[in-house]
């Protein structure tokens, strides 16, 4: 890989070893890629919070590069925490879990992540421009990023997405090249996307069975743009749940000139209703779980405005669980006899919930519904309530 | 009855030397949520391999999905002893890229779909990377299939 001369000093050591450490980390990524050079970026985005999932060696591999001086020197933002920090949840858990929790958070901002991120929307904190070379992981982010925004930004992992944080650059190839960002294969959805909760199980299906970057012919026949948006967050996080896809062009989204148009695609995929899953349509837990990414209090709102109550009451949902952005703070509230809570910063996917007796999260996200008997030790259903 | 046969392919990437180990085969995976990070099994029923510890086998993997922080259970499972000897797939996964760079483990990356298919659970292979590809070399336990 070629490397200017500023680093090259870096490389060898001048300018302190978390960003050695850094460099030879992304150069080593970036030569089995096969990246000719690096790229400069202007936001970072950082995955790896949750103590959950990264465990004593993620802390401790924290803790050494902070302790090697590790500093962001471009703007960066870092994906929700476990709940065991979060007010109202912190006495379910040991001690010694809330403590590593907050030294998680506490290393992340003392490097130099913004402290009212924790989201796994970066792009509510800050909205990159068209064309923006960023580093970010978090998968329905970048699958976001590249595919509605028109930004440019590998599926990058929560430790380079760190190590980029402290260069300023990533290596260049993937997504940043214009010439690999080009549709393979083409899947014509024969159903109208018209709730959250078919976004969830289309997207699923779309990610398990796309073998290369999809073009996306979908009617979305929505015309507010909030529930739009939430739409389309969802239905790209499902994909990148069940793939590896850094970006699916979508008919009439992704904005023309980020992506190629003259490569032949290879193969066509129809999907009709009765090639989905099928929605729970009965009683599966007492709590849903919503914003999976993260959704503001003015988008939750709106989506709680669409619910029909009586329906879920009729499925035995007693408490409406959000996540939700830092800054939008805590709330919690009754609406038609079901509490309303909202959880900043926190993510109960990335949670053990075990300690909670949460047998089984109701939700209209295909994201949360895969990871949460993966990761929380919970059980999940989809409504298709919205 | 052991057979190996050996194919030169060219364009392989290798990351790391030579390697040589048993196959688990896996139809897809996601290190964060298919793999318990703290004993190194298998955990998701549809990577066709749930239950098999992943400790020093050669890993096959049909496809990648999913989570940006597998990178740091791979971390974890390198920390404990419990890391696969090599992984081998299609395309590379850059999340799973970091962490064979991190755990200084064997990666092989743009096999063709055809050999893919063609290595079996439970066959032992050989991998000997040359210039601009490999050889890889594969030897099926007839009697157990």
């Amino acid at each position: 890989m070629y490397l200017d001369k500023f680093e090259e000093k870096v490389l060898n050591g001048e300018y302190g070893e978390a960003k050695r450490l850094a460099l030879r980390i992304l150069v080593s990524i970036g030569e089995a890629l096969g990246a000719e050079r690096l790229i400069p970026v202007s936001h970072a985005h950082i995955s790896g919070v949750s103590y959950f999932n990264i465990g004593d060696e993620g802390l401790e591999f924290l803790e050494d590069i902070l302790a090697k001086g590790a500093r962001s020197v471009v703007f960066t933002t870092a994906n929700p925490h476990s709940i065991a920090i979060h007010g109202n949840y912190s006495k379910y858990y040991s001690s010694s879990i809330v403590e590593k929790q907050r030294r998680i958070v506490d290393i992340l901002i003392r490097i130099g992540v913004a402290p009212n991120s924790f989201t796994c929307t970066p792009y509510k904190i800050r909205t990159p421009s068209y064309g923006e070379h960023v580093a970010w992981a978090e998968s329905s982010a970048v699958i976001y990023a590249n595919s509605v925004i028109g930004v440019y930004t590998n599926r990058e992992s929560g430790i380079s997405a760190l190590m980029a944080s402290i260069i300023g650059k990533t290596y260049c190839s993937g997504m940043h090249l214009h010439e690999n960002r080009a549709p393979r294969e083409y899947i014509v959805a024969r159903v109208d996307v018209k709730t959250i909760a078919l976004a969830s199980i289309l997207g699923l299906y779309i990610g398990e069975n796309s073998k290369s970057i999809p073009l996306i012919d979908v009617n979305i026949p929505i015309e507010n743009s909030v529930y739009r948006e939430v739409v389309l967050r969802t239905l790209l996080a499902s994909i990148a749940t069940t793939s590896d896809l850094p970006l699916a062009v979508i008919k009439n989204v992704t904005p023309v000139g980020t992506y190629r148009t003259t490569t032949e695609l290879r193969e066509r995929i129809e999907v009709d209703a009765k090639e989905l899953r099928t929605f729970t349509e009965e009683k599966c837990g007492s709590i849903l779980f919503l914003g999976c990414p993260h959704m503001t209090h003015e988008e939750a709102e709106f989506i709680l405005n669409m619910i029909n109550f009586d329906e879920v009451s009729r499925l035995g949902i007693e408490k409406i669980l959000i996540a939700t952005p830092i800054q939008d703070g805590d709330k919690v509230y009754r609406r038609r006899g079901v509490e309303i809570e909202y959880i900043p910063g926190g993510c109960p996917v990335v949670s053990n919930l075990t300690p909670l007796r949460i047998d089984t999260l109701a939700t209209i996200h295909g994201k949360a519904y895969h990871y949460l008997p993966l990761l929380s030790g919970s059980k999940s259903c989809i409504l298709n309530i919205v | 009855m052991h057979t190996e046969y050996c194919i030169d392919i060219p364009n392989i990437k290798v990351i790391g030397g030579s390697t040589e180990g048993e196959v688990l085969k896996l139809e897809v995976l996601s290190f964060l949520g298919d793999i318990d990070s703290k004993t190194g099994t298998v955990v998701s029923e549809d990577t066709g391999a749930v239950n098999n510890r992943i400790k020093d086998r050669i890993l096959v993997v049909k496809k990648f999905r999913g989570s940006t922080v597998g990178v740091y259970v791979l971390y974890s499972l390198c920390r404990r002893g419990l890391a696969p000897r090599a992984i081998v797939s299609r395309e590379p996964d850059p999340v799973v890229v970091a962490g064979i760079v991190l755990c200084n483990i064997v990666g092989v990356f743009r096999v063709p779909e055809n050999i893919v298919e063609l290595i079996r659970n439970g066959d032992r292979i050989r991998i000997e990377p040359f210039e601009n590809g490999a050889k890889i070399c594969i030897a099926s336990n007839f009697s157990s299939k």
